[in-house]
């Protein structure tokens, strides 16, 4: 364990980290629709969904090690379900908090429902969105280093290894790399956050 | 062209709408006017089938509003939101041709309509298109959200209390772009305001509701003649004056309240109801109330003595107007008469007051003065 299994580990790390957010942006946004459109279901729903959050990360993964084994689903299902939280949360909150005054005038206007949702209320809802995804690409950074746990690898293999040796240098080579990925990886979702918020909401003053 | 038949609504027990029966003819501007609560904006809503009657039928050029499908129906019906709703995410010309798109129009077609529109507001398309609402001030919103209403020229448009957040000088400028575009473009206009004078200034047909129900529906003209209800009287408060001299009636000069008397009624309570009120002479009439004539003190001095009731000594001389007259002749009457008063007439030959100088002049200060 050194400098040469380094760029390895933050690969992995990164993977890990990817695919869950991908997994997490995929089942949040549909579930946070889904659970937009149904007001009465998601008053029960949401609850139930922030009470789970609170499992710690590290319950959750040997839970889950206990059903589906040492290997990488076991930490891509785990990684996947934390990442959706706050983007389901985040979408959400962004569709209900859409003013009434556009979805009635998107009705007026002849718009389907579907079309309604695909070209006013996301849009609308976009910058609250994608603050779920940068919240959730950063946490997903730190609990990747749970992978290690089960075996994995990982930037979690170097913290790990550093606490059962006591070795400082070997925890922070692993967790200075992971603080750099999670700024970056946050810095990109800002670019995002530029790119896909559409222009009439980005001076502030009308908008959700 | 639009006709509601026997419309009702009710949120739980609460009766929004009542029994609501009404026909507007194409290419009119009518305007719904009423109290805070009477269902304006409900009724409004019904016409593009946001919110469905309990009861009755909604009928667009003879056809049952339901048998459409709803939102091939809205992109048929322009719809301008009392809050005037542009989309922020969308430029002024994507808000313009939202129900174009909708309706899958060529780009080329959208630019145009975006561009002649845009035009017909003074608001030239270079300088605006691209922008997006929040960089527009109020009234520009607001024209856009009309404009957005006009886009696919539906033959019916609905607007919403559109310019009641505006202030007097914008308000009153967007008033006549929007009478003169209806006129130009032929539509029906379905308008929400609770602003009298805005219903008078627009308005073909004003329709004045309360409580979920109509309680008139009139030209402005008339309404402001014969207003059906102390309500409407109140609506219209001080434009009730405002009506051009030419208009003006008999009714509107005349006093009323006036003395009446029987004609069976005998010599002494005459002259004694005369002392009262110190006049000298009473009007007659029949039992059912209709006008017999006048009797005078002075004839009443020469032959009261030989009558018992007033009946033989009733004079048909003093001149009468109907109640509807053109009050311009009524006053040219009574100064080539020389009659102290006029009698004024209704349909059915009762008494419905006197014209005297002095309430002519009252009226004539009230009308200049207010
Ligand atoms: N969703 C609802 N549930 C229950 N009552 C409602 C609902 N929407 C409207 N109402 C009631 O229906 C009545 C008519 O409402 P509407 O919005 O049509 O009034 P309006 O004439 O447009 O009033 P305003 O001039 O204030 O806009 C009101 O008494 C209102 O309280
Ligand atoms: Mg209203």
């Amino acid at each position: 364990m050194g400098w040469s299994t380094l760029p390895l580990a933050l690969a992995q790390h990164l993977m890990f980290t990817l695919a869950s957010v991908a997994i997490g942006l995929v089942l949040g946004v549909s579930l946070g629709i889904a659970l937009s459109r149904r007001p009465k279901l998601s008053g029960v729903v949401l609850p139930i969904l922030s009470v789970f959050n609170t499992i710690p990360g590290i319950v959750f993964v040997g839970l889950l090690l206990l059903v589906l084994g040492m290997q990488p689903v076991t930490v891509l299902v785990a990684l996947g379900i934390y990442a959706t939280f706050p983007i389901l949360k985040n979408t959400y909150a962004g569709l209900v908090s859409v003013d009434q005054q556009y979805i009635e005038a998107a009705k007026g206007c002849g718009m389907s429902p579907r079309q309604c949702l695909l070209r006013v209320e996301l849009p609308l809802a976009m910058p609250t969105i994608i603050g779920g995804l940068r919240m959730s690409t950063v946490y997903t950074v730190s609990w990747a280093v749970l992978a290690a746990m089960i075996g994995q690898g990982g930037l979690g293999d170097f913290i790990y290894a550093g606490i059962s040796s006591n070795d400082n240098g070997l925890i922070l080579m692993g967790a200075i790399p992971a603080a750099i990925l999670a700024f970056i990886l946050g810095s990109l979702v800002d670019l995002l956050q530029k790119l896909a918020v559409p222009k009439g909401l980005r001076k502030g003053g009308s908008g959700v | 062209m639009l006709r509601f038949e026997h419309v009702s609504l009710s949120y739980g027990s609460q009766k929004i709408l009542d029994d609501l029966s009404f026909e507007i003819q194409e290419g009119q501007m009518a305007v719904l006017i009423g109290p805070s609560g009477c269902g304006k904006t409900t009724t409004l809503k019904m016409i593009n089938r946001l919110i469905e009657p309990d009861q009755g039928k909604i009928y667009l050029n003879g056809e049952d509003i339901t048998a459409k499908d709803k939102v091939d129906l809205r992109r048929h019906i322009g719809y301008v939101i009392q809050q005037i709703g542009l989309f922020p995410n969308m430029t002024v010309a994507q808000n313009i041709c939202v129900v174009p798109t909708l309706l899958k129009y060529s780009k080329e077609e959208c630019d145009r309509i975006a561009r002649s529109l845009l035009e017909m507001v003074g608001l030239p398309y270079e300088q605006y298109a691209h922008k997006y609402p929040s960089e527009m001030s109020g009234g520009q919103q607001q024209r856009i959200g009309i404009l957005r209403a006009l886009a696919a020229s539906p033959p019916i448009v609905l607007m919403d209390e559109p310019f009641s957040a505006l202030d007097p000088m914008t308000r009153r400028s967007l008033q006549q772009e929007v009478r003169s575009l209806q006129q130009k473009l032929n539509k029906t206009f379905v308008f929400v305001t609770h602003d009298m004078e805005e219903a008078l200034d627009l308005a073909d047909v004003i329709i004045f509701m309360d409580r979920g129900k109509i309680v008139q529906m009139a030209p402005p003209e008339e309404m402001l003649s014969h207003p059906a209800s102390g309500q409407i009287q109140d609506f219209l408060g001080k434009f009730i004056h405002a009506q051009s001299p030419k208009e003006l009636t008999a009714a509107d000069f005349m006093r009323t309240g006036v003395l009446t008397v029987a004609a069976g009624r005998g010599i002494n309570e005459c002259v004694s109801k005369m002392q009262r009120r110190n006049v000298d002479t009473l009007i007659v009439v029949d039992d059912q109330g209709r006008y017999q004539g006048t009797v005078s003190i002075a004839d009443i001095r020469l032959t009261g003595h030989v009558v018992k009731t007033i009946e033989p000594l009733v004079r048909c001389s003093n001149p009468t107007v109907q109640a509807g007259d053109n009050a311009k002749d009524c006053f040219d009457l009574l100064i080539s008469s020389g009659a102290s008063y006029l009698v004024v007439l209704d349909d059915e030959g009762k008494v419905d007051g006197i014209i005297t100088k002095t309430s002519m002049a009252s009226a004539m200060a009230e009308q200049l003065w207010g």
